[in-house]
């Protein structure tokens, strides 16, 4: 018996039982879309969870500091060092100081963190107001809003290109020779941006801005390294200098073990209507398998094969768990887009960040169809070897 | 003059037992028959007496206790049931009492069905079904569904279906058993036809004395087993002498 044939005495036999068809199609849509929707959300959050830690570049980043040690410094022989390995692209020097801001008179303590442009164009933060500093020794600063507010800044727009003091004290180890005591400079910057995040007061100042009132030695170091698979490499060689390293690679591996086990979790929970729709399909294939007795009798004394008897009961059951996977998927699909348009929207509205919880990568959807085509194979086989085993005779005088 | 050659369907000491509770009932006790190519044989006999348990047997659905069935010198019995299943497609056509109808497909399909089991193309198969339905009157039905048709259309259609893969021999279990005496002698008549002019082979299942006219041989059967043979005369293209023997076994 040709497939073709096989698949089209399938989907009319289907069709003869049009409302029953639809019904266990549907348990089968439901229980697949109700696992591929949770899992959709599952793999949406650490989505939003691992691109809030970490875009592209910041997987290709190390985090070097000195941590406790007095012996190790991060200054520019160190960095040239460091860039000495083929693997490493660039490494970008930090400074951080304790600061006194001051506008207008309104004093607060922060930290200044000297920053390369070229780093803040890597990092992206956001900028609610203004703009990025222009440039490694342009006098500019970029206040965060924490720091803005202290100051007793309502309109950030206000204060945007006028001057505010910075009293930087920078402590002795980051000076050079043995100073004991921490020098403390007083410049006027000009507020180009308000940047977004941070609880805490900072200003981020053009890194050569900084160095350039003594600094020899960095308070940190970011390096870049060529690509993610080269990450624990160098972080092992920089280790071995004495250096304390740490990559956000590490997080976001964290955050992905953590997803995997609640996936699973919700795996679990689709489980209990991947079982129901289980019983469903096989409850009607069977109640199709004694309805059929009489066909099957025919079937066979015709000349049917057992392996063509078996083919056809099959198809019936994949051709209603597809359906049924297919609509199961669409289904999670819209409602999921729909719920992600939905929170999208609202947080817009509302002044929040946007973010699409629901996420469905090409594999979730063929994981999903291949489960559907499992829970029809698995529910199909009993019928089907069934109805291979009925005798032509006692079929034929079934009633 | 004719070479020899083996019977159509030679059956030799078919003896059947059923379980019936605790019970052995043996329903077939020792049938010998031997037909020929062209013959139509007509068994007859009381119900019960074991005529369809035979024609099911000759036909390998029924697997003998003892005994053999050879068609054409093969024997079915030996085969697996899926040679002897694809075995009784090219060789078998079959028309029960009952039409049995796959119930999702319309008349044309189910009269293609057997040559879709045999792996034809649906084109073809479909073309094929329309030719033997126009020679049967019946291509104006074929996208009607077979149980919207009367009864004696019916069992045309199941002629139809038998003879679609043209086989050498018609098996009939009480093909008429369920018609009315017009519809009924209007079946027998194809049936004649197709012994006398397409040269097939028929061997029917019948309690009606009344069909004994159109049989070249016929079987009368008592209590599982063969109480005497008949012989008539042969159809016209076997025999040309056309005499009318009648003879005692």
């Amino acid at each position: 018996m040709k497939s073709f044939f096989i698949l089209k005495l399938g989907l009319k036999n289907l069709k003869r039982y049009k409302l029953r068809t639809f019904l266990t199609a549907g348990g089968v849509a439901i229980s697949i879309g109700f696992i591929s929707f949770l899992t959709s959300l599952g793999y949406g959050l650490e989505q939003v969870s691992t691109e809030q830690i970490a875009n592209l570049d910041a997987l290709q980043m190390i985090d070097v500091s000195i941590g406790k040690s007095k012996i190790v410094n991060i200054n520019e022989d160190v960095i040239r060092k460091i860039m000495e390995f083929r693997e490493v692209e660039k490494v970008y020097p930090e400074i951080s100081v304790a600061s006194e801001l001051n506008y207008k008179g309104s004093k607060i303590d922060g930290i200044v963190y000297g920053k390369d442009t070229e780093l803040l164009a890597i990092e992206k933060p956001e900028v609610s107001f203004g703009k990025m500093i222009s440039g490694n020794n342009a006098e500019e600063v970029m206040l965060n809003a924490a720091a803005a507010k202290k100051m007793g800044i309502t309109d950030f727009r206000s204060v945007l290109n006028k001057s505010i003091g910075a009293k930087m004290i920078i402590r002795p180890e980051l000076l050079p020779g043995k100073a004991s005591a921490p020098l403390v400079e007083e410049r006027q910057v000009k507020v180009v941006g308000i940047l977004e995040e941070g609880a805490m007061p900072y200003a981020y100042i053009p890194l050569n801005y900084v160095k350039d009132l003594g600094i020899v030695n960095f308070s940190a170091a970011k390096v870049k390294v060529k690509n993610k698979e080269s990450v624990d490499k160098i972080k092992l060689l920089i280790e071995h200098m004495g250096f304390k390293v740490s990559t956000i690679k590490d997080t976001v591996d964290q955050v992905n073990q953590f997803f995997s086990v609640f996936r699973v979790v919700l795996v679990g929970f689709g489980t209990i209507g991947v079982v129901v729709a289980c019983m469903a399909m096989f409850n009607t294939l069977t109640i199709s398998l004694v309805e059929k007795t009489r066909e099957i009798g025919i079937m066979k004394s015709l000349g049917t094969s057992r392996k063509d008897i078996m083919k056809i009961f099959l198809s019936e059951a994949l051709l209603i768990g597809i359906m049924g996977g297919i609509l199961g998927i669409m289904s999670s699909f819209l409602l999921g887009e729909f719920l992600n348009t939905t929170i999208v929207a609202l947080a817009k509205s509302t002044g929040n960040t946007p973010v699409r919880i629901f996420s469905f990568p090409l594999s979730l959807v063929f994981t999903s169809l291949f489960l559907a085509f499992i829970i029809s194979l698995l529910t199909g086989a009993y019928p089907a070897k069934r109805a291979t085993k009925i005798s032509a005779l006692d079929a034929l005088r079934y009633e | 003059m004719q070479t020899k050659q083996s019977p159509t369907v030679e059956v030799k000491g078919i003896r059947k037992n059923f379980l019936v509770g605790e019970e052995q009932s043996e329903v077939l006790k020792g049938i010998d028959l031997t037909i020929d190519f062209g013959e139509f044989v007509i068994i007859f006999g009381p119900s019960g007496c074991g005529k369809s348990t035979l024609l099911n047997t000759m036909l390998g659905l029924e697997r003998p206790t003892s005994g053999s069935v050879s068609v054409r010198g093969q024997d079915i019995y030996s085969m697996s049931e899926d040679k002897r299943a694809a075995f009784r497609l090219q060789k078998f056509g079959v028309v029960y009492q009952q039409p049995n109808w796959i119930r999702s497909l319309n008349v044309i399909e189910n009269v293609a069905f057997p040559l879709n089991i045999a792996g034809m193309s649906n084109y073809k198969a479909m073309k094929k079904a329309k030719e033997i339905l126009y020679l049967f009157n019946l291509d104006r039905f074929e996208k009607y569904y077979p149980m919207e048709l009367s009864g004696g259309q019916q069992q045309k259609l199941s002629t139809c279906r038998a003879l679609i893969t043209n086989p050498w021999i018609i098996l009939a279990d009480e093909p008429t058993g369920n018609l009315d005496t017009a519809t009924a002698a209007d079946l027998m008549c194809d049936f004649k036809v197709l012994n006398e002019e397409s040269k097939r082979t028929i061997i029917m299942v019948t309690h009606n004395l009344d069909y004994e006219r159109y049989a070249t041989k016929v079987v009368y059967m008592e209590d599982g087993m063969i109480k005497r043979i008949e012989r008539k005369k042969m159809p016209s293209f076997w025999d040309k002498s056309n005499q009318e023997v009648t003879e005692v076994v």
